[in-house]
């Protein structure tokens, strides 16, 4: 199953440029796309936007104009990659509906990425992140339950993500210098690490752009301002993942790792997607890329004078794959749904002193109401509960429970913020 | 013209064995540059340009503000080619001569002036300080280094003139007219000659446009007080 795109040829860069009917592909069918063929798409469009970004960036610190030209004419057809990807979302999906394949993404994304990363500090980073997300997911669905009832949450995610509270997302708002953690290390980090990194960082960046887009779309005021708040802890969360990244890696090797990362994403899509049509579109794109790849790695050789196979792996042995993740996701919320951070380090939200900047924050953005519990509280009071879907039980963490089977029970955040 | 060509190799000779001590080192020097550079670039895997082994003297030696700020500038950039930072910094300067002729205002006109002359001269001392000396390391045929490094010493007199001037002067336009005649014909010599020399010679037309990017910041920041 090993794949090395290095050992690969590509299709010749100058054979890449489609047509505009070529670009403006068939949008998928949302009644019976797979859940998860949804969120790949999202994840690619997320992938390619940073491509172009990140090449758009690195040509404002090129002085050389012929390497400014190199980087164009792929950053080109990167543009065309991320048009194909996004195009297939349908007319016919609402914002609302596509928001909800977004955190699902964010979830089953960040959830393999975390259960595969083999620095112990990174995946704490991921699963920190993870149940934040994973209460957006719930906040999306009962905002759905009110102004697009019409829809079913459940029916996006197809039952494969369950649908609950996860670190409450009002308690998610921290001083921004505690969203800065300890960077990896090109020498030191596994590949691995990298590719997670960059992977999970474009997500983050794509949903912070998307939701800072689209939010002020609705009418209602409630829905603006869950948009709005939830976007906040997408750029806190952009944050949070480049911060891990090696700040001293040189803007090549940036480059030659974008392009692997993006080899292997497509590679392993690839072999999951069931769509023929879609398919077909990864593997086009994978031989592009596989182009790409060795487009940099020559810039590499021939401008740092350095071998980019030094720093590559031999091979990708193992694929990025979409599943369930609803027993591990139970299990870090039972352990770590209690967790906040103060400069790099993650700690139970009790050991933090009273004076910590943390309270601060939650002082001025959180005074004057917060969207994200007025749409649970708009949702028990209109629909006489909550909406959410549990396939596995009751909530693992009591102070989470519904409120008719909490016994009582209470959260160390809530706790801390009622003292 | 035949004459000529002899005449100026005889003196090339000359120059050269006068200048022989000194120009071997030099050699030698952009040999090990080129050999620190590698080994700087492995070790330093992804952390842009390494420090070379002349940076590495210049900040023993005590770098300053300006020095330090030229090197950190270069360091976060994309490399550039040796070549292709001089030529882009011919192109900006035809692009200032072709702005003058435009101008009527005095004040803009010697403002506009004195610009030209500051790129030139920084321009000027970063090819004399690390582009000729590589390349004398890397020709068999100097005269191409020999004929610029003349054309250089008229232009800095006409610059030198022009800076004391003001625009109301007589021969003010005709002076800065005539140094944008001579550096057209120093750009095209040096673009059709001397660089595909030595693009062709295997210098490390890289390690060389950090050093000359690296510099010039350098230049340009004491030379406008903005280190």
């Amino acid at each position: 199953m090993a794949f090395n795109p290095l050992r690969e040829r590509g299709i010749p860069l100058e054979k890449q440029f489609r047509n505009w009917s070529e670009l403006n592909v068939k949008p998928y069918d949302k009644e019976t796309v797979h859940p998860y063929s949804r969120c790949r798409g999202i994840v690619m469009n997320g992938i390619e936007v940073e491509a172009v970004m990140f090449s758009h960036t690195m040509a404002r610190h090129t002085a050389d104009p012929k390497i400014k030209q190199q980087l164009a004419l792929v950053r080109r057809a990167e543009a065309q990659q991320q048009k194909a990807i996004n195009w297939l979302i349908p007319g016919d999906e609402s914002t609302l509906e596509v928001t909800i394949g977004y955190e699902q993404v964010a979830v089953d994304l960040t959830a393999w990425v975390a259960q595969h990363e083999p620095d112990a500090y990174l995946k704490q980073v991921y699963e920190f992140g993870l149940l934040e997300d994973f209460d957006h997911l719930y906040r999306y669905a009962n905002l759905m339950a009110l102004i697009e009832s019409d829809k079913k949450a459940e029916k996006i995610v197809g039952g494969l993500t369950e649908i609950m509270p996860g670190r409450p997302t009002i308690f998610e708002h921290r001083d921004p210098r505690d969203e800065i953690r300890r960077p990896m290390t090109a020498l030191a980090a596994d590949p691995q690490s990298i590719l997670n990194a960059l992977t999970v960082m474009a997500a983050e960046q794509q949903t912070m752009n998307f939701y800072m887009t689209i939010g002020n779309r609705p009418q209602e005021m409630l829905a603006r301002g869950l948009y709005a708040e939830i976007a906040e802890i997408e750029e806190q969360h952009v944050s949070h993942y480049e911060s891990i990244l090696d700040p001293t890696a040189s803007w090549l090797t940036n480059l030659v790792m974008h392009e692997y990362n993006e080899c292997w994403l497509y590679w392993s899509f690839m072999e999951q997607e069931p769509d023929k049509r879609v398919k077909a579109l990864y593997e086009l794109h994978l031989n592009m890329e596989i182009e790409h790849l060795r487009i940099a790695c020559e810039m590499m050789r021939q401008i740092e004078n350095r071998d980019p196979e030094e720093m590559l792996p031999k091979a990708l042995e193992e694929p990025l794959l979409f599943q369930e993740n609803k027993a591990y996701l139970r299990k870090v919320l039972a352990e770590q749904v209690d967790l906040t951070s103060s400069e790099s380090e993650f700690m139970p939200v009790s050991d933090l002193p009273a004076d910590h900047r943390y309270f601060d924050y939650q002082g001025v953005v959180n005074k004057g109401g917060v969207p994200s519990e007025q749409v649970i509280e708009q949702a028990r009071s209109e629909l006489g509960e909550e909406y959410r879907l549990q396939t596995e039980g009751g909530h693992p963490v009591p102070g989470l429970k519904r409120e008719k089977n909490r016994d009582g029970a209470s959260t160390e955040y809530a706790n801390r913020m009622a003292a | 013209m035949a004459k000529r060509t002899q005449a100026k190799r005889k003196t090339a000779a000359k120059r050269r064995t006068t200048r022989s001590a000194a120009a071997r080192p030099a050699a030698k020097r952009t040999a090990a540059r080129k050999a620190a550079g590698k080994t700087a670039a492995r070790r330093a895997t992804g952390r842009g340009r390494g420090t070379t082994g002349r940076t590495a003297a210049r900040k023993r030696s005590g770098a300053s503000g300006a020095k330090l700020m030229g090197r950190l500038a270069v360091e976060q950039k994309v490399p550039v080619d040796a070549t292709r930072l001089l030529t882009q910094d011919h192109r900006e300067v035809a692009s200032l001569f072709d702005q003058f002729k435009m101008l009527e205002d005095a004040d803009e006109k010697q403002a506009l002036a004195l610009k030209i002359c500051l790129l030139l001269k920084v321009h000027a001392q970063i090819e004399e300080e690390l582009l000729y000396p590589a390349a004398r390391g890397m020709l068999d045929d100097e005269d191409l280094v020999d004929e610029a490094e003349v054309e250089h010493g008229s232009a800095k007199s006409l610059i030198a003139q022009i800076e004391k001037m003001a625009p109301e002067d007589e021969l003010y336009d005709a002076k800065v007219s005539v140094l944008g005649e001579y550096v057209r014909h120093h750009v095209r010599e040096e673009e059709s000659e001397l660089f595909p020399a030595l693009r062709e010679s295997g210098l490390d037309m890289m390690e060389l446009g950090g050093e000359l990017a690296a510099r010039r910041v350098e230049l340009l920041a004491r030379l406008t007080g903005k280190a």
